[in-house]
């Protein structure tokens, strides 16, 4: 009993904590004629919540301080379980963040359907997303990646058409799951190359079969071009996943159309499983043919910073414009990701960092959008006016959040950005960062924009607060705050 | 926490979140109140500061802050940083009391000027070229909103361009700080951030790109970002939007203290830390510093509107003390060193006398103007007073700091140094013009009968600019006797490698006589 305990509840808790909790919040759902969206929220955050302690409680346990070997290293009581899941570093990292977005994602979901119609069961889709994103993280065999991609991705398409009634919703929620199944297809082409050429499906196995065939000097040459071709695919469909230009078409409408605490949640958690995803296929099986696909990588991480921010300097609507913005920073991040030297260890402190903190922001900014959305019925850039003075402490939470996402001192969104800039010239990429840099510099302006409104011009009306909301309200002063703890102490990572 | 330099960055962060508590009114006080122990406190690390003790940064402070990358909280204060933490830290109350009339959300104004005060005090005194930056860019942020909140009809449009101007600037000079600190690594198997071990990079001398070396590419990127910031020649049109639109407050800090950050900025980075490179562009950079002393008076000399002349004779001063710079002989960087601190002080007045005459009038117009000085003495006498500081009438700052650039640039550059005295020519045309519009001749303007005098706060704040103004000129061995020494000691260090040093200087020891009382 107790070994069963160790070997295998331990190790699966923080998944565990969610899925019990959207069985929990699914019992629930069998009692439609009574209205326990309350408890259902309740529940949820009890069980994210749960699952936050759990990978706490890993964290010591398990490992001490984080090592650059994330990938590769774990220690033996943790190892893989059953072949299939993964608990290292990298996991517990991910866990936590993947948690804290899900919490903040489950406040603004609940302030907002509170207000207006929606479906019942958006608890429930939530956390479902959820679970997939912490398999996903975990996962440590193509099928499951795919599984735990797909429960990701079905829930999310429900998600972003959750709004009872808005043709933007609908149209947003069909492009998302055109395109998310277009990507997935992709993604499965290509890891059926990988199958067909290297016969397994474990993720650690697939890499050792790799490195093998690279070092075997009489290797078959069609091998490498079906790992190529692989390459290719799996670029493109993560590139979809994470809103990578030229493949990002479905990134605006559908930010624009899903309800603004759906989008804060795609833009934080679904994105940061994008990544998760990449990393695992690029640093944890396609290490050895860095070479390969780095300079891949890097090109589209070049043509997604500037077309994202190119695109975002003329929109108005605050949604899309960090649609656009998001696509920019899927670039950086895509930098992060490539910032690996040639047979050195993959730098995921940087790629976490910046994910971690750019997410905490995407949340704050969308918790002030919902709670604007909320008093002047839209989302368009012009309702800022004046809120630097007529709600001095709210107004001063978003700028600050904004400037995080320009990454400018001395918020964490600059502290990020500055990793990953290092690690990338350390890595030997001094061009791309040259263009990373200018690109941020146009990006400076669009977010500037959102400063001049915040305080430069005169506001319409005043806000006034319909009812007092602490939880919404305390989510942005958090997000706020953690730009600067975050700065000031990155240690805590 | 009983390092003096950390209570200069954090007394001011302190004050802004107790400010963001108190009324508006309260509040006020007690932000000027801060600024002036703060100003109390820069006094104290003057008194203790050892001319003497010639290794380096004094009072260091070394926090441990990204282990992993061995970036540190780092501070320390030496002959080049101190006059500049004297004159921020001195400028600060009365940029506070200049927008004491402000009333329009005042609070956030006091609060803007509050963390200003912190970040320029941090970018004068960061020893680790990481936090160097983060303060640099810092100092953004609340200028911005100075300029765009409280300025005038075009304003954000002056705002804007200020902060895309020099954020540009920045950037590049954010991936030279990568590059150096990468190549560290390279060199010496360790990371470091701290800026006096940086300059131990040895830099190969094959070219990389366009037949420019590594070292000059870095060079380049720095001093792109730090001529912004002074600003050289053709980079300086941020400067007249930025100063004219800026409130009273603003103008002065933006070109008392900011201006000085490139100056400082070429001083502390490019020749320390690229002196090869330095050593080849300096003519290049001298030229352009001597086009902008001419152009930069010329344009002030066109000018309609008292503030803009104003703004364009700070490219003109500026000019000054960065062919200072290039020249690097002693007496020529004692003398940049401190004609930063006199334009501060002159044009920071000047902007005050400016704004002060806004305020009655609402026009900066000069043609408005004409005979104040028989309805507001006291005015025209202050205005005199440091308008010929700023020409560089002897007996004044300005004449002692000019004429220690100019006699260290003869040394070295006989041809910059010619050139650059029609510089102090030209100001005094220009100058002397403006006078003439303001205070002489008979009231053409009947509103202008009306005028009241400044008031005591206004006084008061004359009052202490002018008496530095001819302190400093009558004894500015006060505080140059404070810095020579740490100065030669730079001097020496970074001239070795330079081929240009080639000009026999005459022992140091004579300068003392030269920058002696010239009354």
């Amino acid at each position: 009993m107790n070994n069963l305990v160790n070997q295998f509840f331990v190790p699966l808790s923080p998944i565990l904590a969610i899925v019990l909790s959207a069985i929990g919040v699914t019992i629930l759902e069998c009692f439609p004629k009574v209205s326990l969206q309350r408890a259902k929220f309740a529940l949820s955050c009890f069980g994210v919540l749960c699952s936050l302690a759990c990978t706490l409680f890993l964290w010591r346990e398990g490992i001490g301080a984080p090592t650059a070997e994330a990938l590769s290293v774990a220690p033996t009581w943790l190892a893989e379980f059953h072949e299939q899941y993964r608990l290292d570093i990298f996991s517990l990292a991910f866990f936590f963040a993947a948690g804290v977005f899900t919490l903040i994602s489950l406040i603004l979901v609940h302030f907002h359907f509170t207000h207006r119609e929606g479906p019942r069961e958006i608890y429930l889709l939530v956390l479902f997303v959820s679970m997939g994103i912490y398999f996903l993280i975990s996962a440590n065999s193509l099928l499951i990646l795919f599984l735990a991609l797909e429960l990701l991705s079905l829930p999310s398409y429900i998600l972003v058409g959750a709004q009872k009634g808005d043709h933007k919703g609908a149209e947003a929620a069909l492009k998302y799951f055109l395109f998310g199944s277009f990507a997935t297809v992709l993604l499965v082409l290509g890891m059926a190359f990988l199958y067909s050429n290297y016969g397994t499906l474990h993720l650690t196995t697939l890499a050792k079969r790799i490195a093998d065939y690279l070092a075997y000097a009489n290797s078959p040459p069609e091998m490498l071009i079906f790992t190529l071709a692989a390459i290719a695919l799996l670029i493109v469909a993560g590139g979809f996943k994470v809103g990578l230009a030229p493949f990002h078409m479905w990134v605006p409408d559908t930010y624009e159309g899903a309800s603004t605490p759906v989008t804060a949640f795609m833009g934080s958690a679904v994105k940061l499983a994008g990544f998760a995803l990449l990393a695992r296929l690029f640093w944890g099986v396609l290490l050895p043919l860095s070479d390969r696909w780095v300079v891949m990588l890097n090109a589209l991480a070049v043509v997604s910073m500037f077309w994202g921010n190119l695109a975002a300097l003329k929109q108005d609507n605050l949604k899309r414009l960090f649609a656009y913005s998001s696509i920019s920073h899927a670039g950086y991040l895509i930098l992060a990701l490539t910032s690996v030297s040639a047979g050195g260890a993959p730098q995921f402190e940087a790629l976490y960092y910046y994910l971690f903190t750019y997410g905490l922001t995407f949340l704050g900014f969308f918790a002030a959008v919902s709670f604007i959305e909320m008093h002047e019925k839209t989302t368009n850039i012009y309702e800022l006016s004046g809120l630097g003075f007529s709600k001095p402490w709210l107004g001063a939470c978003v700028a600050l959040l904004v400037l995080s996402a320009a990454g400018i001192p001395p918020t964490a969104g600059f502290l990020a950005k500055y990793l990953v800039f290092l690690e990338a010239i350390k890595a030997g990429h001094t061009i791309t960062v040259i263009l990373a840099v200018v690109s941020s510099l146009i990006g400076a302006y669009y977010y500037l924009r959102i400063l001049v409104y915040l305080y430069m011009k005169e506001g319409k009306t005043e806000l006034t607060l319909a009812r007092k909301q602490p939880l919404l309200l305390g989510v942005i002063v958090f997000t706020a705050l953690s730009m600067l703890v975050l700065a000031a102490f990155p240690k805590l990572f | 926490m009983d390092n003096l330099l950390l209570w200069t960055i954090l007394l001011p962060l302190l004050t802004a979140v107790v400010c963001a508590l108190l009324p508006v009114k309260v509040s006020k006080i007690v932000a000027v109140a801060s600024t002036v122990v703060g100003l109390l406190l820069a006094c104290l690390i003057y008194e203790r500061f050892i001319p003497e003790a010639l290794n380096g940064f004094q009072m260091v402070l070394r926090v441990p802050w990204i282990t992993r990358y061995q970036i540190n909280f780092a501070l320390g204060v030496d002959g080049l940083s101190l006059p500049l933490l004297l004159l921020s830290k001195f400028i600060m109350p009365i940029a506070l009391l200049a927008s004491w009339g402000i009333t329009n959300h005042a609070r956030v104004l006091t609060i803007c000027f509050l963390v200003l005060d912190a970040a320029m005090a941090g970018t004068f005194l960061a020893t680790d070229i990481f936090l160097f930056y983060i303060f640099w860019e810092f100092v953004l942020i609340p200028m911005i909103l100075i300029i765009g909140v409280w300025g005038s009809s075009e304003r954000i449009y002056a705002a804007l361009k200020f902060f895309l101007v020099t954020f540009a600037g920045s950037l590049l000079m954010l991936v030279a700080i990568f590059w150096l600190y990468t190549s560290y690594h390279a060199q010496f198997g360790t990371y470091t951030a701290d800026i006096a071990s940086l300059g131990y990079i040895k830099f190969s001398t094959d070219p990389v790109l366009w037949g420019l070396t590594a070292q000059e590419w870095v060079f380049l990127a720095f001093a792109l970002a730090f001529c912004i910031k002074v600003p050289l020649f053709p980079l300086h049109t941020w400067l007249p939007d930025a100063h004219t639109q800026a409130p009273t407050g603003g103008s002065i800090i933006l070109a008392a203290v900011l201006l000085k950050m490139g100056t400082y900025g070429l001083l502390r980075f490019c020749v320390p830390l690229t002196p090869d490179a330095f050593a080849r562009f300096s003519p290049i950079i001298a030229v352009l510093g001597l086009v902008g002393i001419v152009y930069g008076a010329w344009v002030a000399f066109q000018q309609e509107d008292a503030k803009r002349m104003v703004a364009y004779s700070s490219v003109s001063h500026l000019g000054f003390i960065v062919v200072g710079i290039c020249a690097l002989s002693p007496e020529a960087l004692s003398g940049a060193v401190l004609q930063m601190v006199n334009h501060g002080l002159s044009t920071g007045g000047l902007f005050l006398l400016v704004g002060i005459l806004y305020d009655r009038r609402h026009t900066r117009k000069l043609s408005e103007f004409g005979g104040l000085a028989k309805v507001i003495p006291w005015y025209a006498f202050f205005l005199v007073l440091i308008s010929c500081s700023s020409m560089g009438v002897p007996g004044l700052n300005g004449f002692v700091g000019e004429f220690l650039i100019l006699l260290g640039t003869f040394q070295t550059h006989p041809l910059w140094a010619t050139v650059a005295v029609s510089g102090v020519v030209f100001a005094a045309v220009y100058t002397l013009v403006m006078l003439r519009a303001v205070i002489w001749g008979p009231v053409k303007n009947e509103e202008n009968l009306s005028v009241k005098d400044i008031n005591p706060r206004e006084a008061f704040l004359l009052g202490v600019l002018s008496l530095f103004i001819v302190w400093l000129g009558v004894a500015p061995q006060s505080l140059l006797g404070k810095i020579k020494p740490s100065l030669d000691v730079y001097w020496s260090q970074n001239s070795g490698n330079r081929e240009t040093a080639s000009v026999i200087l005459p022992p140091r020891d004579s300068v003392e006589g030269e920058a002696g009382p010239r009354e």
